[in-house]
């Protein structure tokens, strides 16, 4: 008996090798902007597997012209303005064995680094929901972060538990996530097992360097942009507001609501 | 073997069972263990928990570095627990957790399988596509159901702007039109259709940018504009959907509007009624379907093209809310619609039938003071308009292949209108009576092909034929100083100005590879006036005489033939817009039995320059030489009546008339800066102009067309803007300078020069507050002086105050207030006025109820006072008192 046993273990132990793969993946995204201006743009997660390292590029977008400019033309029926800020690229790092993000972000016509917290995701799994992307039978699953809903799609058949921007943490890579707006859809383009050895950023590069918190507090979500309030001052007489749309307070980015301003309620 | 060694078998085995199968606890139940492959190395293997369905993930993780992993669970149950990872064969293990189970381990060997080392290409179904110029949104994937309307489908398209108006922008900029399946109904006035048609048909959004209305020109005009495109679901079936509103107000102001649409995929329908007392013109609604405007665009030949009314009955332009003096009650219907029979052929249809009624009061002094005539005249007038107008239009629109198409339209309109007014001229009763109708009848064909990548030409005709026949009657006879000897009593003109025009133009449009923009064209417009009118003097009903010098059966014919060539160059944030435009005449006047030819031929250059200096100055100036021909009313040589007072007549000879004019535009930051200076100069010098020559007489005036040289004029216009960051608040500065002079002849003088001068300054305050008020308040001078032998002033102001309450999603009110203030007139020279508009939204929009006030203050009467080179006048106007609407308004 324990012959037997001991037989059924070795011919467990022998298995034929096939050919070598790197410890690299990548996955290529198409990115839906649907903001102000509704833009696309691709982004790149280039992943570490051995090391918990991955980094994703957000690349320029295209479509738009390369200078910033702000014009008011008078056509005959008013008065149309446009400002447009150039596009740059940006880029977001995840150190999950360090437990930091390196991002870079963009705000009007500046560039910012920007020292994260790895967020916790809760994700809810309870779904018997699946769907094809592709090729790919994924799953359903949905979250909360920072100010918005998501519902994720996953892929077991590939089991990198990471996914765009700052996603991470499911049993399978991300194929397609998105806000419960439809403001910001992240889908899978590609996928490839033996991909290059990833760029890091060098760290003591990124300059100027702020934490989170003080780059929403500061730069992006400013208490009353002083822009909005000052265009809507210029407009002719004629021109009515029966409603005001409070751009102004409306934050549009991502992340719109964070872990430190909840702390501060329940005080 | 041995029993002993049976013996110790049974104990290894049992101790290798008890090993791996351990009692756990209820409670919590850890299970590990180690994932690896047969080389002993194995990363980032996701180990999943699923129930034994496979349905529902239970609990998942990954292993560790070293291929270690922990699962903790509390159930017990069959589970199935996965094992993958990229490179190897997955593998499925089956256990068991049994209620008192202690801790399992589960190790796990992962057997490699080839994979597949190219990149693998994902094809999923998009929400948005982009393709160029176009991009197009799948409206299932934004939508959750509880839009009603393609307003509230709209909002939902984010990249898209809707505003509080319904103003759909893309980014930042209005669109053009807003189109169902590539048909175009409303142009402009795409409200109509966001508000009320329903959003479950529409399938997909397609945004189009840089959009051209003539398909072919798109890519090789210039064109910023952007318009929408709706599709409609296949399955939807033809849908009815529409609004009535309906108000009542004291003293018997009413309004009643309905819009009703049919919207099917091949065939759309749109009809529109508006009825109201309120002094709102609705025609004015209907005019962007009539008239759509398109400035500059190619093949938008004739469209200036117009035949004037020599006699006018109609209340005068003010400088406030026309509605405010309109007494009227009017009744608009009209019906819209679009057929698409094949995939080539789109046929539009538009008509629509205008009954109005309208009054208008008012009270005139003038007092003339020349060097030999001084007199003053009292005018009481009640005028009342009657017009009954119908039009129709019929658009074809046929594809011949993707690059060439062919375009129709046929116009008629049929307008009759009967205008009598009530005078108490200086206390004699006398009552004028006008009937005119208008006919006209407009046809045009304009061919399109795109022969090459980003050239286009297009060729266009167009055949216009108007007429509009007027018999002027007056009860009274005023003119025994310049009929001697006549015995009559009442005076009647029958008069008939007639216009052919056949035009023809061939265009092309060659967009260069470096994007400079090269266009000729070939015009060819012949234009034949026809002016029959004929005075009677009459004695009762019996004609007693036609006088001499007041019957003009005149015939114009002007041919021009002309080449516009127009090319702009630009380097870097420099350009150079250069355009010769050579014409060639051929003119001919035709006076009762005589005839006289000529045929000119001249050379109009313009030249305009645009310099971006930097990010905070811009320039932009042209220079234009213009020479212009001489227009029917120009040339007609007998004297006509056009009032009670008024005989007028023209020169009874060619003239062309030079003009030259200057623009300089500097504009200092930007509109979205804080701080905003824009700068506007104009000078212009007409070498050549017409002026007049008129006998004045304190019952009768007598002019005639003369042709002066060199009048001059300036204009100078500052406009500036601050933002003052403390009251969140814009300031606006405005100041205005213009200076004209010209020269006429009144009474046999010599040759007077006129000089007129208007100052303006002007400031403005206006919010920019995000919360639930705004205000915007302002105040204008304006000062008006007119120098010829004498000098004659007067200081106006305007003052407004607008306030803005927006209490929450469903209610607002708007409040807007005047003060004018007329300088020159003693007493009653300031006026107050107030408006109010308030609205609610009832649940789900399908009700909206509305309170409209207008003229709170109830001013009665107006007075303003105006001079010019020949005395000074002052007008009492009558207002439509103060009126509060109450309405409802209910979308289906």
């Amino acid at each position: 008996m324990l012959k037997i046993f001991l037989n059924v273990l070795l011919l467990f132990i022998t298995a034929s090798l096939f050919g070598q793969k790197t410890p690299y993946f990548e996955a290529k995204y198409d990115i839906y902007y649907n903001t102000d201006f509704p833009q696309i743009r691709k982004g790149q997660l280039q992943i570490d597997v051995e090391k918990n390292l991955t980094i994703f590029h957000i690349s320029k977008n295209n479509n738009s012209s390369t200078e910033s400019n702000s014009a008011m033309t008078s056509t005959h029926y008013g008065l149309t303005y446009n400002i447009k800020y150039d596009d740059i690229e940006s880029f977001i790092e995840i150190n999950f064995n360090k437990e930091y993000i390196f991002s870079k972000e963009t705000h009007r016509n500046n560039i910012y680094y920007v020292r994260d917290t790895i967020y916790d995701f809760n994700w809810n799994l309870n779904y018997s929901e699946e769907k094809k992307i592709g090729t790919l039978l994924c799953k359903k699953a949905t979250t909360y972060f920072r100010g918005r809903n998501y519902t994720a799609w996953y892929a077991i058949e590939i089991p990198i538990g990471y996914g765009p921007y700052k996603f991470h943490g499911l049993p399978g890579l991300i194929a397609k996530i998105s806000d419960d707006t439809g403001t910001f859809i992240w889908t899978l383009a590609s996928y490839k097992v033996n991909a290059e050895k990833p760029q890091f950023e060098k760290n003591d590069e990124l300059k100027p360097l702020m934490s989170a918190k003080e780059y929403y507090e500061e730069v992006r979500y400013q208490s009353v942009t002083e822009k909005q309030t000052m265009l809507q001052s210029k407009l002719p007489k004629g021109i009515k507001l029966i409603s005001v749309s409070s751009d102004a307070n409306v934050r549009k980015g991502i992340e719109i609501k964070f872990e430190w301003e909840e702390e501060i309620k329940e005080d | 073997m041995g029993r002993r060694n049976k013996r110790r078998l049974d104990f290894s085995l049992t101790i290798v069972i008890i090993f791996l199968f351990q009692i756990l606890c209820f409670s919590q139940i850890v299970i590990s263990g180690s994932v690896k492959d047969e080389k002993d190395n194995v990363f980032s293997v996701s180990v999943i928990l699923k129930d034994s369905l496979s349905k529902f993930i239970i609990e998942y993780t990954y292993s560790d570095n070293d291929g270690n992993y922990q699962l903790k669970i509390n159930k017990s149950g069959k589970f199935n627990m996965l094992f993958a990872s990229l490179g190897y064969q997955s593998k499925t293990v089956p256990i068991v957790i049994s209620p008192n189970q202690d801790n399992l381990e589960i190790d796990v060997i992962l057997i490699e399988k080839s994979m597949d080392l190219d990149e693998v290409i994902i094809l999923a179904e998009r929400p948005i596509r982009v393709q160029n110029d176009t991009i197009t949104f799948k409206s299932k994937y934004f939508t959750d159901g509880t839009e009603q309307t393609v307003e509230d489908l709209l909002r939902r398209i984010p990249g898209l702007q809707i505003d509080s108006e319904g103003t759909i922008k893309v980014g930042n900029q209005e669109i053009e039109k807003l189109m169902v399946d590539g048909d175009d109904l409303f142009e402009r006035g795409y409200k109509l259709l966001s508000k009320n048609m329903p959003a479950y048909p529409i399938e997909e959004v397609e945004v189009l940018k840089n959009y051209s209305n003539n398909r072919l020109l798109k890519g090789v005009e210039d064109s910023e504009k952007v318009a929408l495109n709706l599709k409609l679901d296949e399955k939807s079936k033809r849908i009815w959907f529409g609004n009535i509103e309906a108000g009542h107000g004291n003293d018997g102001f009413y309004e009643l509007k309905t819009n009703l649409m049919n919207f099917g995929k091949k065939n759309k329908y749109y009809f529109l009624t508006n009825f109201n007392s309120t002094g709102y013109d609705a025609t004015g609604d209907i005019n962007q379907l009539i008239r759509p405007i398109r400035y500059n665009e190619p093949a938008s030949i004739g469209g200036n093209q117009q035949v004037r009314d020599l006699v006018s009955l109609a209340p005068p332009q003010l400088n406030f809310k026309r509605r405010r003096t309109n007494f009227n009650n009017a009744e608009l219907v009209s019906l819209n619609a679009i057929f698409n029979p094949t995939e080539k052929l789109k046929i539009k249809t538009l008509g629509f039938f205008n009954a109005d009624e309208t009054d208008f009061f008012q009270t005139n002094v003038q007092n003339v003071t020349l060097n030999d005539v001084n007199f003053t005249n009292t005018e009481n007038f009640q005028l009342k308009n009657r017009k009954l107008v119908g039009f129709g239009k019929l658009d074809f629109v046929y594809d011949f292949s993707k690059t060439e198409m062919l375009e129709s339209t046929t116009k008629y309109n049929s307008g009759n209108f009967d205008d009598d007014s009530n005078l108490l001229f200086n206390g004699i009763s006398t009552r004028e009576d006008l009937s005119h109708t208008n006919t006209l009848f407009d046809q045009k064909l304009s061919y399109s092909n795109k022969f090459k990548e980003k050239k286009v030409f297009l060729l266009t005709g167009r055949f216009i034929d108007e007429t509009t026949p007027q018999t002027y009657r007056l009860n009274q006879f005023f003119y025994e100083d310049l009929f001697p000897n006549q015995s009559a009593d009442n005076v009647r003109q029958i008069s008939n100005n007639k216009m052919q025009y056949i035009g023809v133009n061939a265009h092309l449009l060659d967009r260069k590879a470096n994007d400079d923009l090269f266009e000729v064209q070939v015009w060819n417009e012949l234009r034949i006036d026809h002016l029959q009118t004929s005075l009677e003097l009459l004695e009762d009903d019996v004609v007693s005489n036609r006088p001499d010098g007041y019957q003009n059966q005149t015939s114009y014919t002007v041919n021009d033939l002309y080449l516009k060539s127009k090319y702009r160059y630009s380097i870097n944030d420099f350009a150079i817009i250069g355009q010769v435009n050579f014409h060639q005449l051929f003119n001919r006047l035709e006076i009762a039995n005589t005839s006289e030819s000529e045929s000119p031929f001249f050379i109009n250059p313009i030249l305009s320059l645009d310099w971006k200096i930097n990010d905070k100055n811009k320039l932009r100036s042209a220079y234009s030489y213009n020479r212009t021909n001489a227009k029917i009313l120009d040339v007609y040589s007998n004297f006509v009546l056009t009032g009670f007072r008024p005989f007028n007549r023209g020169t009874g000879e060619f003239n062309q008339l030079d003009a030259t004019s200057l623009t300089f535009n500097y504009e200092l930051g930007n509109w979205s800066s804080r701080f905003f200076a824009n700068t506007f100069v104009l000078y212009s010098q007409n070498h050549d102009f017409f002026s007049t020559n008129t006998f004045i007489d304190q019952n009768f005036t007598q002019s005639s067309k003369i042709l002066i040289q060199d009048r001059e004029f300036i204009s100078i216009n500052t406009k500036v803007d601050y933002y003052l960051k403390f009251i969140s608040s814009n300031i606006k500065l405005d100041l205005s300078y213009s200076q004209s002079e010209f020269k006429n002849i009144v009474n046999d003088s010599d040759l007077r020069q006129v000089e007129s001068t208007t100052i303006g300054y002007g400031l403005e305050l206006r919010s920019g507050f995000t919360g639930w008020f705004n205000y915007h308040l302002g105040t204008k001078w304006t000062n008006n002086e007119i120098r010829t032998t004498i000098q004659n002033s007067f200081t106006d102001n305007v003052s407004f105050l607008d306030l803005t309450f927006i209490l929450n999603k469903r209610f607002n009110i708007q409040m807007e207030s005047e003060r004018y203030e007329f300088g020159n007139i003693n007493q009653d020279n300031v006026y107050y006025f107030a408006d109010l508009e308030a609205q609610y939204k009832l649940k789900k929009d399908k009700w909206t109820l509305g309170l409209s006030g207008k003229n709170l203050f109830n001013t009665r009467q107006f007075r303003n006072f105006n001079i010019s080179d020949i005395g000074s006048t002052t007008t009492t106007y009558r207002l439509l008192p103060r009126y509060v609407l109450l309405k409802a308004l209910y979308r289906f």
